[in-house]
């Protein structure tokens, strides 16, 4: 492990910094602090309309999530054996070559990733608020030990993540049955109490400072990610089955779209055959869930009036995003160089696709969440936000960051982009639906504007597509 | 002296370089039609690069090359669609089976009578039996041989082919051989980078050496032995060592 880590942290950094330059990649932390730093003096704004306890609970469940997003390490490490990026190959991939184990190096990319997203995430966002303490008269005390608690919170969530890909890959069964008894549990749990807390200890390990939640989150860090080693498996043989030629078959259902319709067709094809739906159902609906379980808990639990179904149509299109990183995951594209196609060709199949694919579940979860929250008043203002922020936030992001989402949302000037062109109006919406009961006028006419200048700035970015990416290679 | 009555392939000055290293250093040359040109070189010489630049998948850094007569860097998508690549590495789409591959291909190429064509190639590189494997479950030599099929179905005038034999055992490395001669015969061209020094010596017509991106000899092996009986296997060595 002394050899394996430091060479997978060095591969790791120089991939990422392939994308952009080291120079730029590394002042990615830079961004994260001043960003940090920014929040905290604006925090007294912020305060006025929710607590700083609700605000750091809902730090603690952006974390959470966040860990759960990129701790998928089993599907990950089963990519990188069973097929080389391109023309990349990764130290994960070793085992098959060298006297080692794939339990240690998917472990490997666990401690691996915990350590590169502690230094270029978390260290950052508490550095700001340090830095703001002479402003905002923070507490170093409370800073560290909201550093320790939010640290724990993204490593449960990594845990979490790793132990159910592993789950999925050993034994999907059991992984569908397990997910179905924690959403039940989450229904259930979400209408008669109001303490998440329960399910994520390192919250209540926050509020409460009880050395047993501190101890049930570390047991849980520890036991998790032992459990996904001891599930992986040593030997990988792949399936050889014989499958009908639907190539035919599935164009015909895309003729609507055309010119893409061949290239829409091979896309449903590998999202069937490589089973990344039941990928897409971990990472964009088991989040969803969550999400709706906090809307239910700010709602009932904290009493704050918002309008939390145009908040939710917000955070719908954001997740989205995980979708499209996922599509450009499935399958290495280099042999279509060989073809008459372009990097803006399948950029735009692929988020057709992505509209296809998630347009529906967002809408039953936007009225799933107002069905559950008894409030129906503002869903139609919440579907027209979540269709126009899913189809921008997509559009942004393949605008910004073409085929190449996971690798090159760290490099920071595409962060930062990304952060004024998608976070922003989300940010606008969301403080717009606080204020969708006090002042309806104001809310609307506010959220209509926004809309108008995303459907506007979505067009854009839509056609700028081609010109951005129209030299770009298909090789990773 | 080679007479060329009519340039498939003409490259100017191209350059190329990837942040510090140089390369390709101002490579020339002219290829005519029904020409089968081979490139060497030792490892990391330039010949894919220079592939890849012909063949439209890579921008030059300076220069420029004039594919079927069409600049490569203007008219991209018209060269790919007249010409046909086989890559380097051998990467059909992994859930695709063999069969749906080719049909993808014909379609985004817009071919005519398809499913003929595609029997006929999977007769031909005998993977009917295999049709209905997706590819990452196929072995590189079927990977391969798909590959070639996916540049020869819509019968180009012109076929860009980086090491075409590797992966096929000899039975197949001959057929593959013998379609090429009787391709070029028939007025088709070929550029060709390859390490396999004794079949681009039989079939060959003419032949570039590489090293370190620039062209260190180039035209019929005749021309470039030494002695009379030097193969290309020591003229390669003489050329780069």
């Amino acid at each position: 492990m002394r050899t394996l880590i430091p060479l997978m942290l060095k591969e790791e950094f120089r991939f990422h910094a392939s994308h952009s330059n080291r120079f730029i990649f590394l002042s990615f932390p830079l961004i994260v602090c001043i960003f940090s730093f920014a929040t905290a003096v604006t925090s007294p704004r912020i305060f006025e309309e929710i607590s700083s306890n609700q605000l750091i609970q809902m730090v603690h469940l952006s974390i959470f999530l966040y860990g759960m997003s990129v701790g998928a390490f089993a599907f990950l490490g089963m990519q990188i054996v069973e097929r080389r990026f391109s023309r990349r190959n990764f130290l994960v991939a070793m085992p098959s070559l060298l006297p080692m184990s794939y339990k240690k190096t998917f472990f490997g990319l666990y401690v691996r990733d915990v350590i590169f997203y502690v230094i270029l995430l978390i260290f950052p966002l508490i550095l700001g608020l340090i830095i703001s303490v002479p402003i905002t008269n923070f507490r170093m005390i409370s800073i560290g030990f909201l550093f320790l608690a939010i640290l724990l919170s993204f490593l449960l969530g990594m845990s979490v993540s790793f132990f159910m890909s592993a789950l999925y890959i050993r034994a999907s069964r059991i992984f569908i049955g397990l997910v179905c008894v924690l959403v039940v549990a989450l229904i259930a749990y979400g209408l008669s109490v109001s303490d998440v807390g329960l399910l994520i200890p390192t919250i209540k390990f926050q509020f409460t400072r009880d050395i047993l939640f501190f101890v049930e989150s570390v047991l849980l860090i520890l036991i998790l990610p032992f459990a996904a080693t001891l599930l992986t498996q040593e030997k990988h043989e792949m399936k050889v089955g014989r499958f009908k030629s639907v190539f035919a078959e599935f164009e015909k259902r895309f003729t609507f779209s055309k010119s893409y319709s061949t290239l829409l067709a091979k896309e449903f094809l590998d999202l069937k055959r490589s089973k990344t739906y039941g990928k897409i159902f971990f990472s964009f609906v088991v989040p969803l869930i969550f999400l709706g379980f906090a809307s239910f808990l700010v709602k009932y639990g904290f009493d704050v009036p918002v309008g939390f179904n145009t908040i939710y149509g917000a955070m719908v299109g954001f997740f989205g995003i995980l979708i499209y990183s996922w599509l450009n995951n499935v399958d290495v594209t280099d042999y279509l160089e060989t073809l008459p196609v372009t990097v803006p060709q399948l950029i735009k199949a692929r988020l057709i696709v992505f509209a296809i694919l998630t347009l529906w579940i967002s809408t039953i979860f936007v009225v799933g969440i107002g069905v559950v929250n008894g409030d129906l008043s503002f869903i139609w203002l919440a579907l027209l936000v979540m269709f126009i922020t899913s189809m921008y936030m997509v559009i942004t992001i393949a605008y910004l960051t073409g085929l190449r989402t996971n690798t090159s949302l760290f490099a920071p000037d595409v962060m930062l982009k990304f952060w004024i062109l998608a976070l922003l109006p989300d940010v606008c919406i969301t403080l717009l639906s606080f204020t969708l009961y006090s002042n309806l006028a104001f809310s609307i006419l506010g959220i209509t504007i926004v809309c108008s200048m995303l459907i506007c700035a979505s067009f854009i970015l839509y056609r700028g597509i081609e010109q951005k990416w129209g030299k770009a290679e298909f090789m990773v | 002296m080679t007479v060329i009555c009519m340039a498939i392939i003409e490259v100017r000055d191209i350059s190329k370089t990837f942040g510090d290293v140089e390369a390709l250093k101002n490579v020339n040359l002219n290829i005519g039609a029904g020409e089968f040109f081979g490139c060497f070189g030792p490892n990391g010489a330039g010949k894919t690069t220079l592939l890849r630049i012909l063949s439209g998948q890579l921008e030059p850094t300076s220069g420029n090359a004039k594919i079927l007569g069409m600049d490569i860097q203007e008219k991209t998508m018209e060269v790919k669609e007249m010409v046909g690549i086989v890559p380097e590495v051998e990467s059909p789409p992994s859930y695709l089976t063999g069969r749906e591959y080719l049909f993808f291909v014909g379609r985004v190429r817009k071919i005519n009578d398809l499913d003929e064509k595609i029997n006929h190639w999977l007769e031909f590189f005998e993977l009917r039996e295999k049709e209905d494997i997706i590819c990452r479950n196929l072995s590189k030599g079927m990977r391969q041989k798909l590959m070639l099929a996916s540049a020869f179905i819509h019968m180009p005038k012109l076929l860009f082919l980086d090491e075409p034999f590797i992966n096929l055992d000899p039975l197949y490395q001959r057929k593959v051989k013998d379609f090429l001669i009787d391709y070029t015969k028939n007025g088709g061209t070929i550029f060709m980078c390859t390490h396999i020094l004794e079949i681009a010596e039989k079939i060959c017509t003419r032949v570039a050496i590489l090293n370190d991106g620039e062209i260190l000899a180039k035209g019929k092996i005749n021309d470039l032995r030494n002695k009379p009986n030097e193969d290309l296997e020591k003229i390669f060595l003489r050329l780069v060592s």
